[in-house]
């Protein structure tokens, strides 16, 4: 009689390799603590017009195509979502948040530069960048994201935090 | 196989079995084996497993729940213990239930698919148990090590394929299950370490990236709790299937995406260029550019490596950058640093 021993040995080829995700995941994470963002934090009167509008500098593919999915799912508010993903300082125009990724984050000083004035919600995730100007900085702290929050640089673009953000923040800049 | 037969029915049966005319050969061993000369007789049980055998070859072959071949083995296992006395009779016995055993084995592996695996699973218990019985187990861990690694791959799949927790649930202890039974008896198999891995791996992704973009901090919070768990449930695994395949490119992406998903930002760069390098070895490709940048990383990983004592790391990461560039002083200075410490730390 013969034995099948490769059968089992056959679908072991098979093997579906899935290990693709671990960037998906974390992006993911960053963009729902960005809709979070929107509800704890009030805009002043002329950002509720249009699209509610979240600019990236140089965004990864994998972080737009999450906050594009955002986009197609959500709302905040009346408002529809709309994602600009810049290339430049330069580029950067009216926007409800802006996000410094930490491989743009050489681009925080004229990024600040530019938004004097505005009623942009700046975030970014570098060490030390709530300290620099950010009203939220994305840090890890044991093995998880999680934020800094400095009320005070939000503030100061008339941005009004909700005193239950933070209670959510890791740390609070003072 | 027997010389003759005793009585009408049974020799009936015989001679209609010799002519390869099974149905008339059934229908004489049913009767013969309800007369009280043929209950305890080992001949008649013997025949009528070996009938049944055949009856189970012309009409249920490859029908994992066949009756004829339940009952040939059953018949023969009677007649084998019924027979005392002549060796030859058991040799017969035993071939027919080794034969009707590795049936029951290919159909085992027949149907080891993501549709048909529950038959799989019948059969090759079943296929255990005759084995068992007739005292023939000397490679059935080789077969388990084989057949639960098989059965751990479909539940993965399963388990990736579908949505609903409870049932992602269920697939995932299944095939946890599985692997564990192939761990408990080769702790070093390399497609349960990995697929140990890779499923711990797998759910901790799949769980943060099924979280609705509207999760309430709190929950994005305890959910990350639980992916940062099985990410470090995972590492072990993969960590050892790694060591086991060192060639083997798998593993190491799952390594990188654990310490992502952890943010241990040098182990994940370490993995991530060993993983380059792997793809670089297979491709056989050497771009001078890339080449330096790997260069410069393994180095920069060495460094923080070696500040934190991971010596093993380091030197890993120092000898990778010397075989980008065997003549560098640097690494090669770094190593014996490394030797120095170690071998201090020995004493």
């Amino acid at each position: 009689m013969k034995k099948l021993y490769l059968v089992f040995s056959f679908f072991l080829l098979l093997s579906a390799s899935a290990f693709g995700q671990f960037e998906q995941a974390v992006a993911h994470t960053k963009v729902i603590y960005i809709y979070n963002f929107t509800k704890f934090i009030e805009w002043p009167p002329d950002y509720h017009q249009g699209d509610f509008v979240i600019g990236v500098i140089n965004a990864s593919p994998v972080l737009l195509s999450e906050l594009n999915k955002l986009a197609t799912q959500k709302t905040s508010g009346n408002q529809k979502f709309v994602i600009k993903n810049f290339k430049s300082v330069e580029e950067i125009d009216k926007c409800n948040i802006l996000y410094i990724p930490e491989g743009s984050n050489n681009m925080l000083t004229e990024a600040l530069k530019k938004l004097h004035g505005t009623s942009t919600l700046l975030i970014t995730e570098s060490e030390g960048d709530a300290k620099k100007g950010a009203a939220i900085n994305f840090i890890w702290k044991d093995s998880k994201q999680a934020f800094e929050l400095n009320k005070a640089n939000a503030e100061k673009n008339h941005l009004t935090v909700s005193s239950s953000l933070k209670t959510l923040a890791a740390v609070n800049i003072e | 196989m027997y010389a003759y037969a005793q009585n009408d029915n049974l020799s009936n049966a015989y001679s209609c079995y010799q002519r390869a005319s099974v149905d008339s050969a059934k229908m004489f061993i049913d009767r013969a084996i309800k007369e009280d000369i043929n209950k305890n007789n080992a001949q008649a049980w013997c025949i009528r497993g070996f009938i049944y055998k055949d009856l189970y070859k012309k009409y249920e072959t490859g029908k994992i729940r066949s009756a004829s071949r339940d009952t040939a083995i059953s018949d023969l296992f009677i007649a084998y213990r019924l027979d005392s006395v002549s060796q030859e009779n058991k040799t017969n016995t035993y071939a027919g239930l080794d034969f009707l055993a590795a049936t029951y084995e290919n159909d085992a592996a027949s149907n080891m698919d993501s549709i048909h695996f529950h038959e799989a699973i019948v059969a090759y218990n079943k296929h255990k148990s005759v084995m068992k019985r007739i005292k023939h187990i000397t490679n059935i861990n080789t077969l388990d090590v084989q057949f639960y690694d098989a059965l751990g791959e479909i539940y993965s799949l399963y388990f990736a394929g579908v949505n609903d927790f409870e049932q992602k649930r269920k697939y995932l202890d299944s095939a946890r299950k599985a692997y564990d039974a192939v761990l408990a008896i080769n702790p070093d198999d390399y497609s349960a370490n990995y697929g140990l891995g890779r499923l711990y791996y797998n759910q901790a992704a799949n769980i943060m990236t099924n979280l609705p973009f509207d999760a309430p901090l709190p929950l994005l919070n305890k959910t990350q709790d639980t992916c940062a768990h099985l990410a470090k449930l995972s590492l072990p695994y993969l960590d050892k299937a790694h060591k086991l395949e060192q060639l083997k490119i798998e593993p190491v992406k799952g390594l990188e995406g654990d310490y992502y998903l952890l943010h241990s930002t040098d182990n994940y760069l370490y993995y991530r260029n060993l993983e380059d390098k792997l793809r670089q070895q297979k491709n056989n490709k050497e771009d001078p550019e890339v080449l330096q940048a790997k260069y410069n990383e393994f180095i920069t990983l060495g460094d923080n490596f070696l500040k934190i004592k991971d010596y093993e790391k380091a030197k890993d990461s120092y000898e990778s950058a010397l075989q980008i560039r065997p003549n560098e002083k640097y690494p090669k200075d770094q190593l014996q640093v490394i030797e120095s410490i170690i071998g201090q730390n020995k004493k």
